[in-house]
């Protein structure tokens, strides 16, 4: 590709890269653990 | 060494062709696999680190002058990655090319090298490929390697230069 010569140089600092990520890996929602009551235990 | 007279926030965009070779999304005349998901990054050592692919040889390729490669894209060398400015200038560059060319957009930015009709870039990113590129049969047998790059592909605009 010929663009030609050189007119100046210039810098490109994006905010954001413009380079699509993986989207992080969404961890499944825990099910509560259901615990019963403990009876109290009487001395 | 021409020094750095602008900076700016936003990334440039320029037009560029690519090939496929091995399966894979692939620089014109460069050995260069393109990287999904990841910038890509230009190096440079000169022409003993460059490898060109096929018929493509140092004498018409781009010069090239040893430097060290944390400077690629250097002004007086013809380093980086190169997107044209405008569609109607790759189109004319694809007039003398091979049918199997995909043609898309480029995001560049880092250290960019401005010329006349066209940019060397430091750092690049496919923005979108067209699909109905100079060859449809090409293209659409290479659309699943582009989707690697998860990027969109969309139909190529009108350009004064299509007849």
């Amino acid at each position: 590709m010929n663009v030609g010569e050189p007119q100046r140089v210039i810098e490109v600092v994006p905010l954001h890269e413009p380079v699509p990520r993986e989207p992080k890996p969404v961890e499944p929602e825990k099910e509560p653990v259901y615990e019963p009551e403990k009876e109290p235990v009487e001395p | 060494m021409m020094g750095v007279s602008d900076t700016y926030i936003l990334p440039i965009v320029g037009c560029r062709g690519w090939v496929l070779r091995e399966g894979k999304l692939s620089s014109y005349a460069v050995d260069y696999f393109w990287i999904p998901k990841k910038a890509n990054v230009a190096q440079c050592g000169g022409y003993e680190h460059v490898k060109f692919w096929g018929p493509h040889k140092i004498q018409s390729g781009p010069k090239l002058i040893p430097h060290a490669s944390s400077v690629a894209p250097l002004a007086e060398c013809g380093c980086g990655f190169y997107a044209f400015k405008t569609l109607l200038d790759l189109m004319e560059w694809l007039e003398h090319r091979e049918p199997n060319i995909v043609v898309g957009e480029v995001y560049l930015w880092g250290r960019i090298v401005d010329c006349q009709y066209g940019y060397r870039a430091q750092y690049a990113y496919p923005k979108r490929f067209y699909s109905n590129s100079y060859e449809d049969n090409a293209y659409n047998n290479s659309t699943f390697e582009l989707r690697d790059f998860n990027v969109p592909v969309e139909p190529m605009p009108e350009t004064s230069y299509a007849t």
